[in-house]
């Protein structure tokens, strides 16, 4: 048996760097901030940057605080209602800050970006692609 | 601001395409729903400010917010998705608020 997905985007990625990276852009009324971040299913939500969020003027410990595990330890991280952008898919989504000034990386998580797209990979050929899904 | 300038915003703003207008409302209408706090050195979304205040009613559950309120919640995003949309409801805050004791991972 065999199936078949259809996708509205193909984003290319540079397979050099490492991990899948695409462009981000977060938008909260006339403030917006674009960056890179990588897909990690691993990830229960998307987490980001501290100065992302400050760029956007958030009060970023004025966010719903909770702690976050890593293979290696853990850490802080401030949830905020804002609006997600990645290939021209918009949504509201609940992401995360970094309580930590130096935590720079930058990741699409489960909830709040996975759970609201379709995605198919191709990493040998840096293939990426991409539908936002809509419920019928 | 001087009133100058207010006038001159003023003037131009009407002067402006329906669909710029249009825009420029909207986002005016977001910037004042958008409470500062903190003492000024930020804002929080009226979204983030009900998932902090209701996280622990609904925790575990699949939320849909707009501007600061609830408009519907399930077990999972579908079921929370499907019931907004049947409100009629666009442009809407989609999350899950995890439960106290849930072990939440920063990433591989």
């Amino acid at each position: 048996m065999s199936y078949e997905l259809e996708f509205e985007k193909l984003v290319n990625y540079d397979t050099a760097k490492i991990g899948i990276t695409i462009s981000v852009e977060l938008r909260l009324g006339l403030e917006s901030v674009t960056f890179e971040a990588k897909i990690d299913t691993g990830a229960s939500f998307c987490i980001f940057a501290r100065e992302y969020g400050e760029k956007l003027g958030l009060s970023i410990k004025g966010g719903f605080l909770r702690y976050f595990n890593t293979t290696t330890g853990g850490f802080r991280a401030f949830g905020h209602g804002i609006t997600l952008i990645t290939e021209g898919f918009e949504f509201g989504s609940q992401v995360f800050f970094a309580a930590d000034e130096n935590f720079q990386t930058s990741v699409l998580g489960t909830h709040g970006w996975l759970d609201r797209v379709i995605i198919g990979i191709n990493d040998y050929e840096g293939n990426l692609y991409l539908s936002r899904y809509e419920s019928k | 601001m001087e009133t100058v300038l207010l006038n001159e915003i003023i003037e131009k703003a009407v002067n402006l395409k329906p669909e710029e207008r249009q825009k420029l409302i909207r986002v005016l209408q977001e910037q004042e729903s958008q409470p500062k706090t903190n003492g000024g050195k930020g804002y929080l979304h009226p979204n983030t400010v009900w998932i902090k205040e209701h996280h622990t009613e609904y925790a575990g559950k699949y939320v849909a917010l707009k501007d600061g309120e609830l408009i519907a919640f399930g077990k999972t995003i579908k079921e929370a998705d499907l019931k907004a949309k049947e409100k009629g409801m666009k442009n809407l805050l989609l999350t899950y608020l995890p439960r106290e004791d849930e072990e939440l991972w920063g990433g591989w």
